[in-house]
């Protein structure tokens, strides 16, 4: 078979250098979407092997780049398939966190009410993700891996339930408390920074 | 007549499936006369945005870096941390090993 120029150097010299090439930026996409450096590690690692593994059925069409981020998005849904299966999708461990925002007659709490009306626009883009990133790190799991497929990736419901096999309305409670956490939590940051 | 923490769920929900006619009813009703539920929806499409253009940027950066070479401002305004993220030379040690031992 001709292999196109970029893939046939690469797939006769050492495929070794795709770890100098494309590691570093396979690595930083895997690390937005997992947040774990070891499991970022991890996916990197299982893309290159099957990258190796099945590269003569690299078309040549495109780049061998979009090619190895092509098996990483699916390894990337993988690892988050396997790592949220143990878990029980509806245990928080802390109980329901709607509970410290709503008093029993499903009213907003009264300690709530005052960073609730204080809006989080103003939050400048540079500052938000940082924030952001460390609030993703406080929810269970299950939770921030729903929430980063639907608003990181614009994955749609019923692509996440199939992937994740979950039902519509266990997404849809676990997406309402990973937002309700988060906006919580990212007033609360950004209020002790800016103190 | 729902309570704050009915309409609440709706709020989110109605960000992931479109909700039936008297869900959206009550959730519009409801919105109009409460500041806190209004307060807590104008935060879920804060949280949309800024997720939905991280990602874009993350992804403007590592997956096509020709479209960003014109304005390296892009890569510039992910997180510092991140963005500047490298594989660890133990990491790339053991992966380069990996794939030397299934190596044909």
């Amino acid at each position: 078979m001709e292999l196109p120029g970029e893939a046939n150097v690469l797939a006769s010299s050492e495929p070794t250098a795709w770890v100098d090439q494309y590691g570093d930026c396979l690595y930083r996409y895997a690390l937005s979407r997992l947040r774990s450096a070891e499991a970022a590690e991890e996916v990197v690692q299982q893309t290159f092997l099957a990258g190796l593994e099945h590269f003569s059925q690299f078309s040549g069409q495109g780049s061998v780049r979009g090619w190895l981020f092509g098996i990483l998005k699916r390894k990337i849904i993988d690892l988050v398939r396997q790592r949220n299966r143990t878990t029980d999708l509806t245990d928080d461990g802390d109980g329901d966190p709607l509970d410290q925002m709503f008093d029993r007659n499903g009213n907003w709490r009264q300690r709530v009410r005052s960073s609730l009306l204080q809006p989080l626009d103003p939050l400048e883009r540079e500052e938000f993700w940082p924030i952001l990133s460390q609030c993703l790190d406080g929810l269970p799991r299950n939770q921030a891996d729903a929430f980063t497929f639907r608003e990181m990736d614009e994955m749609g419901s019923e692509e996440i339930c199939k992937e994740l096999s979950i039902t519509p309305s266990n997404l849809w409670v676990l997406l309402h408390r990973a937002r309700i956490r988060l906006a919580n939590c990212m007033k609360t940051r950004w209020n002790q920074e800016n103190d | 007549m729902l309570s704050c923490k009915e309409i609440s769920k709706l709020v989110s929900e109605s960000l992931d499936h479109k909700l039936t006619l008297r869900q959206r009813m009550e959730m519009w009703m409801h919105l109009r006369m409460c500041r806190l539920c209004s307060a807590f929806r104008r935060d879920l499409l804060r949280l949309r945005n800024g997720m939905r253009q991280h990602g874009a940027d993350v992804d403007a950066a590592e997956t096509n870096p020709s479209e960003t070479d014109a304005g390296e401002a892009t890569a510039g305004e992910t997180s510092a941390g991140e963005a500047s993220a490298r594989l660890s030379a133990e990491a790339r040690q053991r992966i380069k090993r990996a794939l030397s031992s299934t190596d044909r």
